[in-house]
C-alpha cells in the first residue's frame, strides 16, 4: 500500500475532524475520497503529508510514518489544495524557476508541455491570476517533478467546465505512473479515471472499495406493488426509501443480482413491476450524503 | 549538505525577488543612519526617521519575510515542497542579516573611514555596531514572534496587546520588587539585564527550534506564555541582596577588600524637617546640609514634617589607584539587637547618594541623604534602645590599563583601552576624548588631564561590573570632555578599570540620627 492509515484521529478542540480512519491506498490507484463539506477529507490529507499531526492513530505514506516524513520524501509526493497560499508577488515564470531549483527530479519538458497546454502567461503575477489559472499553475507545480504519489484536495472546485477538462487532462498525463488520492465534488469528471472510492461522513470513513465493486452493489430500485407500499421494516441496506402509494423507491447498497433482489422485495407484497438502474459515482455520493444526513 | 545549501540559495533568491524594494529601502536607511553627520543634518526629521520609522519598518520587514513562508500555516506553498524547516529558518535568517546587519556594518565602516579612522578600527567598530548583541537579540525575538503568529495582522494585534500587558506587568513588578539600585551607578544592572536577555534568547531560540523543527505551534506558544510568567517571577524575586549576592560571586580578588573600611562620621547626623505644608522645601537646616536631592513625589510621599538627614562615610585602606563604589546602602532600625521593620510599606528611609568628594583634609567622603517619615521617627523614638543599622554594598575596581597621549588628534590603539584620540578646542578650552574598544569591555573608563586633580576625572558613565565573558561580543565607544587650563596641548590619561571585589560593610550607630534621641533629637 502506498498509503496506509490506522485509526487516524484528529480533533480541533471538541470537534472530531477525523475519527479513527483506516484507509488503504494501493500503488497505482486513482483513489477518490468523497464526502460532504466538513467530512474531514482535507484534514485527513493534511495529516498524510504531515502538515497536521494526528492526535491518535498512524499513517504510513510511501512506507514512512507521516510524522517522520522528511523534506526529501516530498520529492516523491505532490500535494495540491484549492486554498494553497502561493508567493503571490512572483510571476508564473519566476515561480516555476523557483520550483525547478527545489526539485532535482523536475521534468522541464513536462513543465513546458503543461504550460503550453494550459496557456499560462509567464509574466503574470501569481496574485493576479484567476482561480482557474491559479489551479493550473499549482497543478503543474505538483506534477512536473513526476511524483510517485499525488494528493489533490478539491483541484476542480470553482473551475468552469473547460478549465476542469484541461486540469483533468493534465492530471491524466500522470495516471498510471502515479498513485493519485483525490477529493472532489466534481465526481462526474473524476469517475472515468477513478479506481477506488472512499466515503467519509463527519470524520468517519464509511466505506472504501474499488469503483467496480461500488458500482456493482449500488442500485436505484423502483418497485411497483400490487397494493400500497410500506416503508417500515425495510432492510438496512436499502437507503433513502420513498413511498408514493404503491410505489417504493430506494437505493440498494448491497445489490448482488436482480433475482435475489426480487425475492427480497416480494416479502413486502406482490410485485407488479421492478426497475433496477445502476448509479453513477455522483449519484452514489449524493444518495449516501442524503442517507447519512437523514440518519443524523 | 550541498543540496541544503542550494535550497538556502533558492529560498534567498525567491525572498529577494519578493521583497527587494522593501529590503533595499531598509538597507539604505540602516546604512545611512550609521552616519551621525547625515542624521543630524535632517534635524528632528532625522531623529524621527532614525528612532521610530526605521525600527518599525525593520520589524515589519522581518515579520513579512517570515510570514511569507509561515510555519503556523497549513496552507502555505513551502509546506508541500521539499524544504526542511531548519533550511527555511537558515534562509530567512541569512536574508534578514543581509538586509539589516550587513548594511549597518557597511554604513559604520564608511562613516569611520570618512572620519579618518584606520581600516582596522573601522572594521572592528563596524562589526560591533552593526552586529550589536541587542540587534541580534531583537531579530531572533521578532523571528520567534513571527513563528507563532499566523499573519501580519494577527502579529500586530498580538504584539500591541502583548506589549501593553507585558509593559503593565513588568512596570508593576519592577516598581514593586526590583530595587532601584540595580540601575545606574551600582554596575549591577547586568545581573537582571543579562539574565532577562539570556532568558529571552533561550525562549526565542526554543520557539524557533520547536516551530521550524517540529511545527508544534501549541508547544511554542506555551513556551512563550510560561517564559513571560517566569521572567516576571524572576524579576519579582530578585531583591537587592540577591542581586548583589550574584555580583559577589564574580569578585576576582575578594581578599583585596579585606582592609577596606567605611566609617560614618561621628556625631549627630545633619538633619532638617520638611515644611508642614509638604511642598518640599526644608525648614531650618543644619550646617553643611546641601539642597534636598529628593524628588517632589518622594517628598510628598514622605509627608509633612518628614525628617531629612545626612550620613557621611569616609573610606580608608583603599588599594592605591582603585575606585570604590557604593552600590547600595540601606538603613534599618534595631531594638535590642533585633531588626524592626518600619510600619509603613517602604522598606526603610529613602536614600539619595551624592558622589565621592575630597574634603579639605584630603579624606574622601560620600554623603547619603535619607528621608524618614515623621510618624516613623516618633514611633522609633519612643523605644529606649533603638539603633541605626546601615548596610553598604560596595565594589572595588582596579586599574587594568592606562593610555597617556597628547590631545593632538592622532589616533592610536592602546592595549586594554582600544583606539583613542583627543583634540583640544582652543576656543572653548575643551579637550574632546574619543576611545573605541572592541570585544571585552572594562567595568569603567576614566579620563583626566595630566596634572589635574583626581576630582577632575571624568568617568565614561556608570560602571558595568558584568563579567568580561558576557562582553566578548560587540564594542563600546567612550567619549569625554575635559577642561584644559593652559595654552599648551595637554596630555590626556585614560584608565580602564575592572572589578576587583564586591563586598558588604555594616555600621551600627546608637539612636536614630547618629546618637541617642535626647542628644540627637528630631529637628
Amino acid at each position: 500500500m502506498i498509503i496506509e492509515t490506522e485509526n487516524l484521529t484528529k480533533r480541533f478542540r471538541r470537534h472530531g475532524a477525523v475519527q479513527g480512519v483506516s484507509l488503504s491506498v494501493p500503488e497505482g490507484a486513482t483513489y477518490a475520497l468523497i464526502g460532504a463539506n466538513g467530512a474531514g477529507k482535507t484534514t485527513l490529507m493534511r495529516m498524510l503529508v504531515n502538515i497536521l499531526a494526528p492526535d491518535a492513530g498512524s499513517a504510513h505514506v510511501l512506507g514512512t510514518d507521516s510524522r517522520r516524513l522528511r523534506s526529501d520524501d516530498r520529492l516523491r509526493i505532490g500535494y495540491l489544495t484549492e486554498n494553497q497560499e502561493l508567493p503571490d508577488r512572483l510571476s508564473i515564470a519566476q515561480y516555476f524557476e523557483y520550483l525547478r531549483a527545489l526539485y532535482p527530479n523536475w521534468d522541464g519538458t513536462l513543465e513546458q508541455q503543461l504550460r503550453q497546454q494550459f496557456e499560462l502567461p509567464p509574466s503574470r503575477l501569481l496574485g493576479k491570476l484567476s482561480h482557474g489559472m491559479r489551479m493550473k499553475a499549482m497543478l503543474i507545480g505538483a506534477l512536473a517533478f513526476r511524483p510517485r504519489l499525488l494528493i489533490l484536495d478539491e483541484p476542480l472546485s470553482g473551475l468552469d467546465p473547460l478549465v476542469r477538462d484541461e486540469v483533468m487532462s493534465g492530471m491524466l498525463t500522470q495516471a498510471g505512473e502515479t498513485t493519485i488520492l483525490i477529493s472532489s465534488h466534481e465526481l462526474a469528471e473524476i469517475e472515468g479515471c477513478t479506481t477506488h472510492v472512499a466515503f467519509m461522513v463527519r470524520g468517519k470513513l464509511i466505506f472504501q472499495e474499488t469503483i467496480e465493486s461500488l458500482g456493482a452493489r449500488f442500485r436505484d430500485v423502483t418497485v411497483t406493488f400490487a397494493q400500497a407500499a410500506v416503508a417500515p421494516g425495510l432492510p438496512e441496506s436499502w437507503v433513502n426509501p420513498q413511498v408514493d402509494g404503491s410505489l417504493l423507491r430506494f437505493i440498494d447498497t448491497a445489490f448482488t443480482d436482480e433475482s435475489r433482489l426480487r425475492e427480497q422485495v416480494q416479502k413486502f407484497g406482490g410485485v407488479h413491476h421492478l426497475e433496477v438502474l445502476p448509479l453513477s459515482l455522483r449519484d452514489i455520493s449524493k444518495e449516501m450524503m442524503r442517507a447519512t444526513r437523514r440518519e443524523a | 549538505m550541498k543540496r541544503q545549501l542550494a535550497l538556502v540559495g533558492t529560498l534567498l533568491h525567491k525572498d529577494l525577488r519578493l521583497f527587494w524594494h522593501f529590503a533595499a529601502l531598509i538597507a539604505v536607511f540602516l546604512a545611512l543612519q550609521q552616519i551621525p553627520a547625515l542624521v543630524n543634518l535632517l534635524g528632528p526629521l532625522g531623529a524621527f526617521v532614525q528612532q521610530l520609522l526605521i525600527p518599525l519598518a525593520t520589524l515589519l520587514l522581518i515579520m513579512v519575510v517570515c510570514h511569507e513562508d509561515s510555519v503556523v500555516s497549513v496552507k502555505h506553498d513551502w509546506l508541500t515542497r521539499p524544504i526542511a524547516g531548519p533550511t527555511l529558518l537558515l534562509a530567512k535568517t541569512l536574508f534578514i542579516l543581509a538586509v539589516i546587519v550587513v548594511p549597518a556594518i557597511l554604513g559604520s565602516i564608511a562613516n569611520d573611514l570618512y572620519l579618518g579612522r584606520s581600516v582596522s578600527e573601522a572594521l572592528l567598530a563596524g562589526a560591533s555596531s552593526g552586529a550589536q548583541g541587542s540587534t541580534l537579540l531583537l531579530i531572533v525575538v521578532v523571528m520567534a514572534f513571527a513563528a507563532v503568529t499566523t499573519s501580519i495582522r494577527q502579529a500586530i494585534i498580538v504584539s500591541l496587546s502583548g506589549f501593553v500587558v507585558v509593559a503593565l506587568l513588568s512596570s508593576l513588578v519592577i516598581h514593586l520588587a526590583v530595587p532601584d539600585e540595580v540601575h545606574g551607578p551600582t554596575g549591577s544592572g547586568w545581573v537582571l539585564g543579562r539574565s532577562v536577555e539570556f532568558m529571552v534568547l533561550l525562549v526565542a531560540a526554543s520557539v524557533l527550534w520547536v516551530q521550524y523543527g517540529y511545527r508544534h505551534t501549541k508547544a511554542a506558544r506555551s513556551i512563550v506564555c510560561v517564559a513571560l510568567i517566569a521572567v516576571e517571577i524572576f524579576l519579582a524575586s530578585m531583591t537587592w541582596p540577591r542581586v548583589f549576592a550574584v555580583q559577589k560571586l564574580f569578585s576576582p580578588d575578594a581578599s583585596a577588600a579585606a582592609f577596606v573600611q567605611v566609617q560614618v562620621a561621628k556625631g549627630c547626623f545633619p538633619a532638617t524637617a520638611l515644611l508642614p505644608d509638604g511642598d518640599g522645601t526644608s525648614a531650618g537646616g543644619a550646617a553643611g546640609v546641601m539642597p534636598i536631592p529628593f524628588s517632589e513625589e518622594q517628598r510628598r510621599k514622605a509627608g509633612a514634617g518628614a525628617i531629612e538627614f545626612v550620613t557621611r562615610v569616609v573610606r580608608t585602606s583603599i588599594p592605591a589607584g582603585d575606585l570604590l563604589t557604593i552600590g547600595h546602602a540601606a538603613v534599618t532600625y534595631r531594638i535590642a539587637g533585633a531588626t524592626v521593620r518600619p510600619a509603613q510599606a517602604e522598606p526603610g528611609p529613602l536614600r539619595a547618594p551624592l558622589p565621592w568628594t575630597t574634603l579639605r583634609d584630603g579624606t574622601v567622603a560620600l554623603d547619603d541623604y535619607w528621608l524618614l517619615p515623621r510618624s516613623e521617627f516618633d514611633r522609633l523614638a519612643a523605644v529606649h534602645d533603638v539603633e541605626t543599622q546601615i548596610d553598604y554594598s560596595l565594589s572595588l575596581a582596579a586599574p587594568t590599563a592606562q593610555a597617556r597621549f597628547l590631545a593632538d588628534g592622532r589616533r592610536v590603539s592602546y592595549p586594554g583601552i582600544g583606539y583613542c584620540s583627543a583634540k583640544l578646542d582652543r576656543a572653548t578650552a575643551v579637550v574632546d576624548v574619543d576611545c573605541f574598544k572592541a570585544g571585552a569591555q572594562p567595568a569603567q573608563v576614566v579620563a583626566n588631564l595630566d596634572g589635574a586633580p583626581q576630582t577632575a576625572s571624568k568617568a565614561s558613565g556608570y560602571p558595568d561590573f558584568a563579567p568580561a565573558v558576557l562582553n566578548l561580543w560587540g564594542g563600546q565607544r567612550y567619549t569625554f570632555q575635559l577642561h584644559a587650563t593652559g595654552s599648551e596641548v595637554p596630555r590626556v590619561s585614560v584608565t580602564a578599570y575592572q572589578a576587583r571585589a564586591h563586598f558588604d560593610r555594616r555600621i551600627i550607630v546608637p539612636g536614630i540620627l547618629g546618637g541617642p534621641v535626647p542628644q540627637c533629637p528630631a529637628p
